[in-house]
């Protein structure tokens, strides 16, 4: 089977914590040094609430909320980037309480036609037990947890394959590599451990999630 | 290459010398599978560093036959990899220069270590080496004139005695006075911090197996200070020492390493020299001038890799259209195997050294 | 009558029913759920019970942060994935990258600054290069000293008007070190040196 074309990538930080939205502001940002003044004077802010705050800066997207971050790229030139920007973000608010880190990449392929996206859909979701069930059964999504292996920071890794919104015949597949603080969720620590984990796992966890992408879509013949 | 996995035999002295074009690192058998290791550096952009690589080669289990590691300094080309070979090599008494015994290199390494560089270059590779130190492992730390190893080779029961020549006094408290420098203020922006380009605080390493001698030369250069560099060595080492019949060469053959008296007082006339290039940056060393001034002290001389090309091939177009409009230079590091081997009996001090070369070293 | 944000809205949705009007999808599944948005969108604007995306967003967030705080609980529970995907905005710009080197400033010129470059990607290799100071726009060019660290990533960029070769230089930013930064690690290496001394 012709190898599906990769269209684009995309990568996100989200943290769960406790966060003050309103302080999350491009101009802020730029004042740190975090990013340029000219990215923050152009940013588009389409939201500043107490409880919300969305902005859309060139290449990366802020969205917070009282209990989440999120920072967000689809630009493959800005992926270090964006790790940097969050990690200098919480060195300077250092004592935000955070709980969870998630390191997300996703990944959008386009087949080369509708037979070899649907022999992909039948070989990662077979259809035998599901056509005694019902007429011409259809993957919507597939998601699959399990144990980390690129490193033994505490949590876990979530992968979702999905047809594709953006490309047809087309499947997307999202890795969330999902950190968890040692200790009780009920309480938090500061931001100094999740920053180290960010700081130690964030290229990796994107070559790993590539990897496990790449793997998941050879056939059995490639993948011996 | 046939040769090239049979190790020495348990009276047989080896230098090995890897030089791959950007690198270098010498292992050193000194009898009855007793090896010592002296700096590091990788043959291949992955995989183990290259004395792991080639003791396994050997056949040589390094965690327990490594008896000493010396680090002689910190610039890239010297220690890539070698923390990695400091914690396998699980038996071995580790030696770093004694200008990093210092309590502004250490504060420098512990800053570094809170922003960590994505990159394996600068200060990353000492900073896992003193977690390995903080996880128990004991180090030395090398000065002028200091004894690292003594003792007597069971196998022939031929004494054997390792010095560092260097640092002096003088160049290690002007490498804490630089350290201290390098240390930010407040509100200083993050860089990374990259080693001095000085190499006065480097160890010289010499060797002496019975009657043979050996000096490793690191990458010392002469100063012109009677307190640091080799006329530090030349003129105040108390050791009494001479006849080296084998010169590691110092940093890669430059003018700036060469010191006269190192040749009249420490090495026997026309010495075996060993050369490592560097092919790295827009001086490449050595140069033909170099070549030919060693050659004229030598005996031999064996230069571990051949100039390489360095045009860069890229796949894409379009990056080789870029790369070509946005630098003036662009050079890619070729690595490659580099290796010139020394083996000689301990029993026979004078009989010429059997010399193999591997992976593009020649004779010059 | 519909708002502004209403109309806006209402045309996006229908130029997504129409994009998969015509797919076939009896592999996947029927992929309604434009359509059943759709329908239900123009049901709400006629009821004039319409909210946009990011009104409705702000709404169930709002709900959800009085909610934790009353009860006591957290809304988020371990099960629920840290992945939300950005929005994902009208207009894309997709760099399609064919290089990325990680670099680290060693020397500044007048001209041209050199740096060390290396290349994450297999075969993993390194390189050095005088690059043209002229790559870096004025605000960036304070950020160009030794030890600086970058990325380089050059590729074709895919906008609304078309492709385009690009060449993205991006120096890393990260703040500036703190007093409490510098204290800390005097104090791990008074610490790391006691114990190296004392052997």
């Amino acid at each position: 089977m012709p190898s599906p074309q990769l269209m684009r990538q995309g990568f996100n930080i989200v943290l769960i914590g406790n966060f003050n939205p309103v302080i999350f502001q491009p101009q802020w940002v730029a004042a740190h040094g975090l990013l340029r003044q000219q990215e923050a004077d152009a940013a588009e802010v389409k939201v500043i609430h107490p409880d919300v705050v969305i902005f859309q800066a060139e290449w990366v997207k802020f969205h917070v909320t009282r209990d989440r971050f999120l920072a967000g790229t689809m630009q493959e030139a800005f992926f270090n980037s964006l790790a940097d920007l969050v990690i200098g973000t919480f060195q300077i608010l250092q004592h935000t309480p955070i709980r969870m880190l998630g390191i997300n990449s996703d990944f959008h392929f386009r087949f080369d036609s509708e037979e070899t996206w649907n022999e992909f859909g039948d070989r990662i979701a077979p259809k035998e037990m599901w056509r005694t069930l019902m007429g011409k059964p259809g993957l919507l999504s597939l998601e699959i947890k399990g144990a980390r292996e690129h490193s033994t920071a505490p949590g876990y890794v979530r992968v979702q394959v999905q047809p594709s919104a953006e490309y047809h015949p087309g499947a997307s597949i999202n890795v969330n590599d999902h950190y968890e603080l040692p200790g009780s969720p009920d309480k938090p620590i500061g931001c100094s451990e999740i920053i180290k984990i960010l700081m130690e796992e964030s290229r990796a966890s994107r070559e790993a999630a590539k990897n496990m992408t790449q793997r998941i879509l050879m056939t059995p013949g490639e993948a011996r | 290459m046939d040769n090239y996995r049979s190790g020495p035999r348990s009276d047989e002295i080896e230098i090995s010398v890897f030089g791959p074009g950007y690198g270098e690192c010498i292992l050193f058998h000194l009898g009855s599978n007793n090896w010592a290791i002296i700096d590091s550096c990788m043959l291949s952009d992955r995989g183990d560093p290259a004395p792991i690589a080639y003791l396994r080669d050997l056949g040589i289990d390094y965690t327990k036959a490594v008896s000493l590691v010396i680090v002689t300094h910190w610039h890239d080309d010297h220690i890539r990899g070698i923390a990695t070979v400091i914690d396998r090599c699980q038996k071995a008494e580790v030696v770093l220069s004694a200008a990093l015994e210092s309590r502004d290199f250490l504060r420098l390494a512990k800053l570094h270590e809170l922003n960590p560089l994505p990159l394996p270059f600068g200060l990353e590779e000492f900073i896992r080496i003193l977690r390995i130190s903080e996880s128990g492992r004991k180090f030395k730390f090398a000065i002028a004139d200091r004894l690292l190893l003594s003792g007597s080779d069971p196998g022939t029961d031929v004494p054997l005695s390792v010095f560092s020549l260097s640092p002096s006094d003088a160049a290690t408290m002007r490498a804490k006075k630089l350290f201290l420098e390098l240390f930010p203020q407040a509100n200083q922006r993050k860089d990374a911090l990259l080693a001095p380009s000085t190499n006065e605080t480097a160890v010289v390493v010499w060797v002496g197996i019975g009657d043979t001698h050996v000096l490793l030369g690191a990458d010392l250069e002469e100063i012109a200070d009677p307190d640091r560099g080799w006329r530090a060595i030349v003129s105040k080492s108390t050791l009494g020492l001479s006849n080296a019949s084998v010169l590691k060469v110092p940093h890669h053959g430059s003018r700036s390493s060469h010191n006269a008296q190192v040749w009249n007082r420490l090495l026997i006339p026309e010495p075996t020299s060993v050369v490592t290039p560097f092919t790295r940056g827009a001086n490449p060393l050595p140069t033909p001038d170099d070549v030919e001034r060693i050659k004229g002290l030598s005996g031999k001389v064996y230069i571990t890799s051949m100039p390489q090309s360095r045009k860069a091939v890229f796949q894409s177009r379009v990056v080789a259209e870029f790369v070509k409009s946005a630098t003036r230079s662009f050079q890619p590091l070729k690595r490659g195997r580099g290796h010139v081997r020394l083996r000689r009996s301990i029993l026979a001090p004078n009989r010429d050294w059997n010399v193999e070369l591997f992976g593009g070293a020649y004779q010059a | 009558m519909r708002t502004a944000a209403a109309q806006n809205d209402h045309a996006s949705l229908r130029s997504s029913a129409c994009d998969h009007e015509d797919r076939i999808l009896s592999g996947w599944g029927s992929r309604a759920f434009d359509e059943s948005l759709l329908s239900s969108f123009e049901r709400d604007v006629q009821n004039g019970e319409y909210l946009s995306p990011t009104a409705q967003k702000c709404e169930t967030l709002a709900v959800e942060s009085e909610g934790r705080g009353t009860a006591g609980e957290a809304a988020f529970s371990n099960e629920e994935p840290l992945l939300v995907m950005p929005v994902m905005p009208a207009r894309r710009e997709i760099l399609v990258a064919h290089q990325c080197w990680e670099g680290i400033v060693a020397s500044v010129q007048k001209d041209v600054f050199s740096a060390k470059l290396f290349d994450f990607n297999p075969p993993h290799s390194e390189s050095m290069a005088e690059i043209y100071l002229a790559e870096i726009d004025d605000e960036d060019r304070t950020l160009v000293t030794p030890g600086a660290v970058f990325y380089w990533t050059i590729g074709y960029q895919d906008r609304p008007s078309g492709r385009q070769r690009a060449s993205i230089i991006r120096f890393r930013r990260l703040p500036v070190w703190k007093a409490s930064d510098l204290e800390l690690a005097c104090k791990k290496a008074d610490a790391l040196l006691a114990r190296l001394e004392n052997g």
